[in-house]
């Protein structure tokens, strides 16, 4: 095998390792960051898939979370509760209570549907109108998820929910999701996908059917954006329509344009970043004592943070901190190619015909 | 009240919620006009105004200067973000302006929410404003009649402007063929700065007007009537000054009828509903009704 | 003196070349034309004269004075002023609006009326139609509009790109015809052409433009007689 795949299997050697020593050793409350960070890279690598790599830039990529996440929620709830805090489905529902990969697998499934259905209209719209019409998505669902109260326990939010999203599964999933994602990009879907994100006049006349394309980039997409909000159901165990709300939006797209649109890379830098600096500035936003400062409370300081890097990355480097580049090993360690030339080959925007 | 009372009741209170939305769409039509751009802050532009406004009104001025403070306040920080922010990124894809554009709107929320206590706010109360006027066996109030009253001047007065003036000439102009108007010497950043004055102090007049109406401010409060005055400026044809007045009107009795004659358990919807709304016209024609044929479509 | 120069002009557009090193100069109230095949570099030429388009490398002096630098705003209160290539009116302007927008810079109502006097009498045919929204106008009455439009603002530098472009023979006759009326008002004019034959025929100066080279100039009268220009440009 070639010298990259086999420093990757190392590095997925390492992560497993790291995994295993966080889940023994960190205290609940660093593990649930890490839990959080895990979910969102899964969130910000498939938004990137479908608006970076895709062109397709949704702002409805809360919906599917809250589908995938409500879905799983209410199909691994304990029957006990059901009855009481949910009622409003139907008895063979009810009595269900499956165990957790299936059920985020068919939260993933219910967000696909949404995905096509949607999509298949609103897809054919261009870049601003897209934006707004999948945004009137994120509305929609967010108001159906209040307003339906026997189904999702409305604004209170559904609470309860097992503890089920240990390290592991959050970590395999990530693994899971920028692989696939990886594979995807840089296959001959990929490139059409690039292609279409490019010039899809261009496209066309290669032999892409653009529609189709763009509708399976997207449904993939919000496939991983409900396992995404399956795990955060059950990593926080409990799920609110404000999780999915306009704050949801933008905070995945100050993620996803600070590491850089069509960058996998990117995208897990800037969910890194954007979970974990958050973590420094809500203790400022709660005001008080701190490093021997007097402080006041500051509310709201972390979305302006957020507001800023969005402008700041726009005005000053709007291609992200890694642009359209990818992490290679190539890079770091100036290996030599070896091995079998592959047929598909490293990123970037070109298209092959 | 009898059936056609109680549509003409609605009829009057969608007219009026109507020309609130065709002050809100007006400058967002006329920003896409000539900038191609979905300007997400409006409906913060509008709240920053309203907000600016309310230390005016707690002084004890007249409801009319209040309006004003508030025109005056949006139009500032309209074009202190067009200066700051818009500006550099003329150039710019789409994507990066819409983007820039969150983040003003998101930043513009916070930044006032930071700096007001949390309690929703009003206007010091205008009693003049809140007597019940009476058209038949319409109940309205005074500010339903000002709402009106302010909308059709503004409006008007706009459209002189446009019409009449070379400089609303020059932005017109702008929005057909940018190069050619460049070529007659229209100095494009100084008329995009005059485009941006007029949406934002149309919106300032937009924001008070709805605090003097439903008395319940807090920083969240532009957020919805942006949107929707976007919603309005599609319906009339994004890009058409007089698209956005009639969409606005179209969008308000269209809200209006909805939640007045839908059950109560499908009328809390009615934000999604605008939603809807917006993609079946962006669906079906997204020219909308008086715009150009331009490529909505990918 | 010399009312424009240019000089080692050179213009890009990503990786092709449109001006490739350009040189001319000519005098006030002269008309120039600029002859050459599809792609030769003369619109990007005109271009960088107007500043819709800036330069990469080059000098452009505009009556002595170095204009390289300013834009296409500017360079219109100057008294440059560009008739573009395919009329590029504003459809949903009437025709009386078009010109009012030539007249953009200028703030006295008295010039301004005077000048849509000119413009009008210029132009009988499009006087009957000033309410007319200019989308409408057949091809030969929108290049009336378009270059009245360009004399609102009383250039003393014309740019005219291609003005005989999809237009009847009469209508062409009448275009060239006016050329020569808009020189008598004191205005120079630089006029791009394919139509070789008309422009050789109305200009003063001539230039050859070659993959963005000035390669043959002189006098018109001589460019006409030339053999190698006749077999290339006007056979």
């Amino acid at each position: 095998m070639s010298r990259a795949t086999s420093m990757t299997l190392i590095a997925l050697f390492l992560f497993a390792l790291a995994v295993w020593a966080a889940e023994a050793q960190l205290n609940p409350f660093y593990l649930q960051i890490l839990g959080l960070l895990g979910i969102n890279i899964i969130a910000t690598v498939s938004l990137n898939f479908a608006a970076g790599f895709g062109g397709m830039f949704s702002l409805g990529h809360p919906a599917f979370m809250a589908l995938g996440g409500y879905t799983a929620a209410i199909l691994t709830y304990p029957v006990a509760m059901k009855g009481s805090r949910i009622p409003g489905y139907p008895d063979w529902l009810l009595q269900l209570q499956v165990p957790f990969l299936p059920a985020l697998l068919i939260g993933g499934l219910v967000a696909s549907v949404a995905a096509i259905l949607v999509g298949w209209p609103v897809l054919r719209l261009r870049g601003h109108y897209l934006a707004v019409a999948t945004l009137g998505l994120t509305v929609i669902v967010q108001v159906a998820i209040v307003n339906l109260v026997d189904y999702t326990r409305g604004a209170l939010g559904l609470s309860g929910i097992p503890r089920l999203a240990k390290p592991w599964w959050i970590g395999g999933f990530l693994v899971l999701t920028v692989f696939v994602v990886y594979r995807l990009v840089h296959s001959r879907f990929g490139r059409a996908l690039r292609a279409v994100r490019d010039d899809y006049v261009a496209a066309q006349m290669s032999g892409v059917n653009v529609a189709r394309t763009r509708l399976i980039g997207f449904t993939i997409a919000a496939f991983f954006g409900g396992i995404a909000g399956g795990l955060l159901g059950h990593l926080l165990r409990i799920l609110t329509p404000g999780q999915f709300s306009f704050n949801a939006v933008f905070i995945g797209v100050a993620m996803m344009i600070l590491g850089g649109m069509g960058s996998i890379t990117g995208s897990i830098v800037g969910a890194v970043i954007m979970t974990i600096l958050p973590q420094f500035i809500i203790p400022l936003e709660r005001g008080g004592n701190i490093l021997g400062i007097e402080v006041p409370a500051l509310n709201g300081l972390t979305q302006i943070v957020t507001a800023l890097i969005l402008i700041g990355v726009m005005l000053v480097r709007p291609g992200g901190l890694a642009g359209a580049k990818e992490f290679s090993w190539r890079s770091i360690f100036d290996l030599p190619r070896t091995g079998r030339r592959r047929s598909s080959r490293h990123g970037g925007a070109s298209v092959d015909v | 009240m009898t059936v056609f009372s109680e549509f003409l009741q609605h009829m009057a209170n969608g007219l009026v919620l109507g020309f609130l939305y065709a002050l809100v769409g007006i400058g967002l039509s006329m920003v896409y006009g000539i900038l191609r751009m979905i300007n997400f802050a409006h409906g913060e532009i509008l709240m920053v105004g309203v907000f600016l406004a309310l230390p005016v009104s707690a002084l004890g001025a007249p409801a009319w200067v209040v309006l004003l403070s508030g025109l005056a306040g949006a139009t500032l920080m309209g074009l202190l973000v067009q200066w700051a922010i818009y500006r550099p990124l003329l150039k710019s894809p789409e994507v990066t302006l819409l983007v820039a554009s969150l983040g003003v709107s998101l930043l513009l929320q916070n930044l006032v929410l930071m700096l007001t206590s949390p309690q929703p706010k009003r206007p010091a109360p205008a009693p003049f404003l809140d007597q019940p006027f009476l058209v038949g066996e319409i109940v309205l109030r005074n500010v339903d009649l000002a709402i009106v009253v302010v909308a059709i001047v503004a409006t008007l007065a706009t459209h002189l402007f446009l019409k009449h003036t070379r400089h609303g000439r020059a932005l017109r102009a702008l929005a057909q063929d940018m190069s050619a108007a460049r070529m007659m010497g229209v100095n494009v950043p100084f008329m995009v700065m005059v485009c941006f004055l007029i949406g934002s102090a149309l919106a300032g007049v937009a924001g008070v007007l709805i605090g003097y109406k439903y008395g319940h401010l807090t920083p969240l409060s532009g957020f919805v009537p942006g949107l929707k005055g976007f919603v309005a400026a599609v319906i009339g044809g994004i890009g058409s000054f007089p698209g956005a007045v009639v969409g606005g009107l179209i969008l308000g009795l269209l809200e209006t009828f909805l939640v007045g004659y839908l059950p109560d358990a499908l009328a809390q919807y009615r934000d999604a509903y605008v939603f809807l709304v917006l993609i079946l016209v962006l669906l079906v024609k997204p020219s909308g009704l008086f715009g150009k044929p331009e490529t909505v479509k990918v | 003196m010399s009312v424009l120069t240019a000089q080692a002009l050179k213009k890009s557009f990503g990786a092709v070349t449109a001006a490739a090193d350009i040189n001319l100069s000519f005098d006030a109230d002269t008309v120039v034309g600029l002859i050459g095949a599809n792609g030769a570099g003369k619109t990007t030429l005109l271009s960088t004269v107007s500043g819709i388009v800036a330069a990469h490398q080059g000098q452009v002096l505009y009556r002595g004075k170095e204009i390289t630098r300013l834009s296409c705003e500017q360079r219109v209160a100057q008294g440059i002023v560009m008739c573009p290539e395919g009329r590029r009116l504003f459809p949903e302007m009437t025709v009386q609006e078009n010109l009012l927008l030539g007249a953009y810079n200028v703030t006295d109502k008295t010039a301004i009326g005077a000048a849509l006097d000119r413009v009008y009498a210029l132009f009988p045919r499009i006087a009957g139609r000033r309410k007319q929204l200019a989308g409408t106008l057949s091809g030969g009455e929108q290049q009336m509009v378009a270059i009245g439009r360009a004399l609102m603002a009383a250039p003393t530098l014309l740019l005219l790109d291609e003005p005989s472009l999809g237009l009847a023979p009469n209508l062409v006759e009448l275009i060239f015809e006016t050329i020569a009326e808009i020189r008598k008002l004191g205005c120079s004019i630089m006029l791009v052409e394919q139509n070789a034959a008309m422009a050789l025929e109305v200009a003063d100066f001539g230039y050859v433009l070659e993959t963005g080279k000035v390669t043959v100039s002189g006098r018109a009268s001589d460019l006409k007689e030339r053999h190698d220009v006749v077999e290339a440009y006007l056979g």
